[in-house]
Order: structure tokens, then C-alpha cells, then sequence
């Protein structure tokens, strides 16, 4: 009889054999991984571990009670347009930034603390003007009270890696990723030796040095008794009243006065050099252009850019977005990713 | 279907039928089986490994016995080492411990050697050094020149007692108070002890001024409540017109490197405060909290008492220091006071 079932299961057509093949094959395929188990399963792990990777999930979950060891802080609203009209471009530059480091602190598990920066004053030389950098940091540290490292960041930076966690960055090997003392690198000429300097001192305040002195747009801060002193006397009416008209940068200027004369702060303060978190874009410290310490190499995928003083002059959004595309183009992986 | 254990044959049982039937049968013939199959050869290595105590054959007594000399010098191998570092370590532990130690206390001084007498300066290091070997202490002597350039403004005696005051303890890293007192200065009753008279936790406790205003007569900022005395780590004194700095105790530490080197800024040094380093504490005290909050204020005859004061501050028999602040003007002579006092003091009673 030739109806339509024994035409296709009669072994005889060309299709009715390509079919009984591919009937069998869930069957032989259960055989084959049966006979194989242990190649099976290692092909199962690494099949899984390959998806669980590409798509950038966390393998195993954070704990919900758990508080990090780390806390970015992370600098929004400078200015909070009572000085200038914040137009699209501010705030979509900002929603970048945010953006950003919300995905990194995610990723490793870090606290996020955004902290507001607007004007608060009407007055010139009204109290403690710019030094707002110190309260912020003493009032993050007061919300985050189990956090031992701060990580200041100011809004024009970009974390152009965020695989790389900070632990690997820097602290893993922190003797060897800092430097205690300006004998190789003193771009502002600070005095090279004080008395009294304790160079076996724990490390408190870890700070880059970029072409004109220390900079202080991505820096590191611990919580320790040394700390409390800073933040105390980093603002005093006496330094003030006799240096605000020659401090440009403010907390940055009084830092490095402190710097000068005061031991105690050399000794629990290390430099970083300025390319593992600080780097610059090109049109930053433009005097100094092909020094190889202080720019962006995308090559050796450089960590933080942080586009110092792109509102003067420089067009903060472009940057922004050309660092944002450099970094996801960076970030892509290919399917052969897991096995490199 | 089967139940006995399959064997490799099984997988080639060439049963007739179609392919599927084929296919179903030998599945789930594994399923059926496989359990069993498991269990079954478990149990017999198990009973195997049980039997295996009792027929001892003569290889595997010499492989027993070879195991057992092998573990016993595994065992003594590990003895001997854990006994050579117990023995190393109670040895070096103790050199270890023993090189940070120093005096307790160490009195600090600073000659002006410009403007005073060799003679006048050798009776105060020997006031002070009669004091410091009768109760163990320290004496740190230097020359106040040796610090000319490091202070900014050169003019003021005061500033040099700060550098002068971060070598000693610097020096002696070991000690744990530094207690800076005058040139012009003479202790008077040396048989006072400094830790029972001023810095044990119960006698500071009693002695700390508390609320009171840090210049007096009525500044705003006071002196802290209930701060415990124990967290208190540099004091001094108060005059009728604001801090005493001829005669203050600082315990070694990181507080005392950032009061010793915040209050030596080059900026409170140019700002040429009225009265130098003693307007740059008042600063200090008032305008930041983590210098005020180990401050401890304690009684001006404590330790510093004036033989020609007023009230509280009058120097009476007895009192432990007298100081001569404010005698080189024009109006005083302090080798003139300093003879009538030196005539007058107690010495070490054993």
C-alpha cells in the first residue's frame, strides 16, 4: 500500500533515510554523552561559563547585607547651574558619567555615594568656599561608616575599563603601584626632603601628580585617625586669608602647601602615577604632549580618563562621547573571549 | 528485556525490528539496569577492601611494613622540626621585643646659648638632669641655634621649641611622654613623680579644667565636657592671658606629629600673631576640633607656677615647678631670680 507514512519510512527513498537518520539523532546524541560523561560535562561547563561571561552577568550573587570595602564618591552638579546654565550637552554628560560608574560600582560590588556639589553661597570668600571637596568627603565618610577606601571622583571622568576592579588596579600590589617621594617625578619643584618625614608610615591619601601638581579630580582616601586631621586642617582662616588669592585650585593649592612644610602629612601620603587612574585627554596639560606619563594610551588600555578642564575651552560632551565610544568598541569580546 | 548485569555484547544485539523499536529497547534497557549495576560493583569493592585485612600475603607484609618505617620517620622528621622552632623562637623572640624600649618620660630642653652664661645654663641641666636620674627620665638638651633654619620667623624665641620638640621624639621613639619645660624654669620639688602627680588616668581626671573658655578671660570656644581623661594627649596650662607654653606634656604619637607640625606652619609663623606660638595654639584650639579634643587644661601651679603671680597662679612651697616667664625684659633680671630660687630648692630625698 503506498500511502504517505510507508513512503517516507520505507528505507528504500533518499528522503525517508535522511529522516530515519535525523529521527535517531536526540537518541544517539543521549548515547554518545552517556558513554562520554566526563568530556560531556566539561564541554557543558565551559558552554555555560562561555554564556554566563559574554553577557557579563555576576557568577555568583552579592549578599545584600554585605557592605563594600570601597565607596566611589562621585562629584554631580558642579556649579548646579546657579553660575551657568547647565543646557543639554551638561546634562547629558553628566547622565553619561553617572551612568558609567553606576555600572562599575554594580559590577564589583563598590558603594556608590553621589554627592552634590552646587554652589551654596552668594558671597564672595563666603566661608569654606571650594574647600566643599573636604566636607563631602567627611560627610560620605559618616554614611559609609564600615568603608575603609574613598575614591573621589570628579564628574569628567570615564572608567574606560570596567573589568579591571580597583583591588587589581592598585591595592593588590600597592608598595609597588605608588611612590613616596618627589625624587623622580616633582613637576611643581616641592621641596625633595623635610625633616622629620616617617617613611614607614601606613598609607593614607594616595594622589597623582599631573603637569602642574597634584591633582585631585580621581583620588584615593582612607578612613584612619590621619584622615580626621586632614580634613580638619586642609581649611584654616589663617592659610586663607593670606593665600586665597594665589590658590587657583583651591584645596589642591592648600594640599600641596601642606605638603611642603607639615611631615606628618608626607608621611602617610603616596603618589600614584597619573596613567593607573588619572589619565588625561589630549587636550589637557597640552604644554607637555607626548609624555608618556601623563596621557591616555589606548593601547595599553589605560583605567579612568578624567577630562580635566574640558569646561574651559574644550567641549566636555564630544569627549565624553568619543571616550564612551572607545571604551564599549574596547570592551567588545569575541566569541573565542573565555579560551584566550 | 534482560535483568541480568549487560555486558558489551548487549549494545551489539542484532534484534530484528525497525529502527525505532531497536533504539527503545536498549534505552531503556540502560535505565532499568544501570542503578544496579552501580550498586552492585560497590558492593564488591568494598568487600573486597574488608577481606583484604585478613588473607595477608608476604608481599604485602613487607609493602606493611615498609609503610610503617616510612611513617615512623615521617613522624620524627616532623617532631624534630616543630621542637627547633619552638626553640628559635622562644630564643629570638625576645631580642625582638626588647630594642623598642627607653624611658618613659623624657624631659625636653632648649639653651639659648646666645644671650645666657655657661655657668647659668649648667646649673639648669643640672636641676634638671638631678630630677630626671633620681626618677629614671630622659634629658634631651639641645641648643635652641640648631633649629635657626627651619623656623620661619627667626625672631620669636617661641617657634624653636616645636622642631626642637619633634626631634626629641624623633630620637627617642621608645618613650611615650615628652614634657617640654622652659630654660627659665627651675623645679623646685623634685620628688614629685610625673606620672603620679600629673598623667596617670585618675589624677589627669581630677585635674583637667573642663568647660572652661580656651583664652580667658571669655572666648566662645570651651574646653570639652566629657571628654575622658584617658584620650588626652597633650597638656598644658593656662595664665590670666591664654596658654602657657613654657611647660607642656605631649604623648608620643601621630597626634602629637600633627599638632607639633600644624602649629609650626609657615603661614601661622608669617601671620605674626601678636604673641607667636601661644596666639597660634589659641588658633589652633579654637578653629579645629581634633586639636582641641586631646587637649587637657590642667591648674598653672601644677606644673608652672610664678613666684611673683597673682591668685591662682602664685607659687606657694612646695609646688613642683617655678617658672620665670617673662624675665628676660628690661624690668627683670632672670639669673638675679633664678640665684634667690636655686638656694631654695628641694632636693632628691631618698
Amino acid at each position: 500500500m503506498k500511502d504517505k507514512d510507508d513512503y517516507l519510512y520505507s528505507p528504500a527513498s533518499r528522503t525517508s533515510r535522511v529522516l530515519s537518520r535525523l529521527r535517531r539523532l536526540p537518541t544517539r546524541l543521549r548515547q554518545l554523552m552517556l558513554r562520554r560523561r566526563i568530556l560531556s560535562l566539561i564541554l557543558f561547563v565551559v558552554l555555560c561559563c562561555t554564556i554566563v561571561a559574554n553577557s557579563g552577568v555576576r557568577l555568583l550573587p552579592r549578599m545584600p547585607w554585605a557592605s563594600s570595602k570601597f565607596v566611589i564618591i562621585l562629584a554631580v552638579n558642579q556649579g548646579g547651574g546657579v553660575m551657568e546654565w547647565k543646557g543639554p550637552t551638561e546634562w547629558a554628560v553628566e547622565r553619561t558619567s553617572i551612568a558609567n560608574k553606576r555600572a562599575y560600582a554594580d559590577r564589583h560590588g563598590y558603594d556608590l555615594a553621589i554627592q552634590d556639589m552646587s554652589i551654596k553661597k552668594r558671597y564672595a570668600h563666603e566661608w569654606r568656599e571650594s574647600w566643599e571637596k573636604v566636607d563631602v568627603i567627611r560627610q560620605t565618610m559618616k554614611q559609609y561608616p564600615k568603608a575603609e577606601w574613598f575614591w573621589w571622583l570628579d564628574l569628567h571622568t570615564y572608567i574606560m575599563e570596567p573589568s579591571i576592579s580597583l583591588e587589581k588596579q592598585v591595592f593588590n600590589r600597592l608598595e609597588n603601584n605608588t611612590y613616596r617621594n618627589l625624587e623622580d617625578y616633582n613637576p611643581l619643584k616641592l621641596p625633595v626632603e623635610i625633616p622629620f618625614v616617617d617613611n614607614t608610615h601606613p598609607i593614607n591619601l594616595i594622589v597623582p601628580q599631573d603637569c602642574g601638581g597634584f591633582n585631585l579630580g580621581s583620588f584615593l582616601i582612607r578612613r584612619s585617625e590621619w584622615t580626621d586631621f586632614l580634613l580638619d586642617i586642609w581649611w584654616d582662616p589663617v592659610f586663607y586669608e593670606q593665600r586665597h588669592m594665589q590658590w587657583e585650585h583651591k584645596e589642591q593649592d592648600a594640599l600641596e602647601h601642606m605638603y611642603s612644610n607639615q611631615a606628618w602629612l608626607r608621611s602617610g601620603t603616596a603618589f600614584i602615577p597619573q596613567r593607573l587612574i588619572n589619565a588625561f585627554p589630549e587636550g589637557a596639560c597640552s604644554e607637555w604632549r607626548g609624555d608618556k606619563r601623563i596621557f591616555y594610551n589606548q593601547d595599553e588600555r589605560d583605567f579612568v580618563v578624567n577630562m580635566a578642564g574640558c569646561e574651559w575651552g574644550r567641549d566636555c560632551f564630544g569627549e565624553m562621547e568619543h571616550f564612551r565610544k572607545i571604551s564599549a568598541s574596547l570592551q567588545k569580546k569575541s566569541w573565542w573571549w573565555p579560551f584566550k | 528485556m534482560h535483568f541480568s548485569i549487560p555486558s558489551r555484547s548487549a549494545d551489539q544485539t542484532t534484534l530484528p525490528g525497525s529502527p525505532s523499536f531497536k533504539a527503545k529497547s536498549r534505552a531503556s534497557s540502560h535505565h532499568a539496569v544501570y542503578p544496579l549495576y552501580i550498586f552492585t560493583q560497590l558492593r564488591s569493592v568494598i568487600r573486597d577492601a574488608l577481606t583484604s585485612a585478613q588473607n595477608v600475603t608476604a608481599p604485602e607484609k613487607k609493602r606493611q611494613s615498609a609503610r610503617r618505617t616510612l611513617s615512623m620517620w615521617a613522624i620524627a622528621v616532623f617532631a624534630a622540626v616543630t621542637v627547633f622552632l619552638t626553640i628559635m623562637y622562644v630564643l629570638f623572640a625576645n631580642i625582638a621585643t626588647s630594642d623598642s624600649a627607653g624611658p618613659r618620660v623624657v624631659l625636653v630642653l632648649g639653651l639659648d646659648n646666645g644671650k645666657y652664661k655657661e655657668d647659668y645654663l649648667a646649673k639648669i641641666i643640672e636641676n634638671r638632669r638631678e630630677y630626671a636620674d633620681a626618677h629614671k627620665y630622659g634629658l634631651y638638651v639641645r641648643n635652641m641655634s640648631d633649629f635657626k633654619g627651619s623656623v620661619h620667623d627667626a625672631a620669636k624665641l617661641g617657634w624653636y621649641k616645636l622642631p626642637l620638640m619633634r626631634s626629641a621624639m624623633q630620637d627617642n621613639p621608645g618613650s611615650t611622654y615628652f614634657w617640654y619645660l622652659d630654660q627659665n624654669a627651675i623645679i623646685m620639688n623634685p620628688n614629685l613623680n610625673i606620672e603620679s602627680h600629673i598623667t596617670d588616668v585618675k589624677r589627669l581626671n581630677s585635674l583637667v579644667l573642663r568647660d572652661v573658655p580656651v583664652v580667658p578671660p571669655d572666648s566662645t570656644i570651651r574646653t570639652y565636657r566629657h571628654v575622658p581623661a584617658d584620650r588626652m594627649k597633650f597638656i598644658i596650662s593656662q595664665d590670666h592671658e591664654g596658654f602657657q607654653t613654657g611647660s607642656f606634656i605631649l604623648k608620643n604619637g601621630e597626634y602629637a606629629w600633627y599638632v607639633l607640625d600644624a602649629w609650626f606652619d609657615k603661614l601661622y609663623q608669617e601671620y605674626k600673631f601678636q604673641k607667636a606660638e601661644k596666639s597660634s595654639l589659641e588658633h589652633l584650639a579654637q578653629w579645629h576640633p581634633t586639636v582641641l579634643s586631646k587637649m587637657a587644661i590642667i591648674p598653672q601651679r601644677i606644673f608652672n607656677a610664678y613666684p611673683n603671680g597673682v591668685g591662682d597662679s602664685l607659687y606657694q612651697d612646695g609646688d613642683f615647678v617655678a617658672s620665670l616667664a617673662g624675665c628676660d625684659t628690661p624690668e627683670r633680671s632672670c639669673v638675679r631670680e633664678f640665684e634667690r630660687l636655686w638656694d631654695n630648692r628641694g632636693r632628691v630625698v631618698n
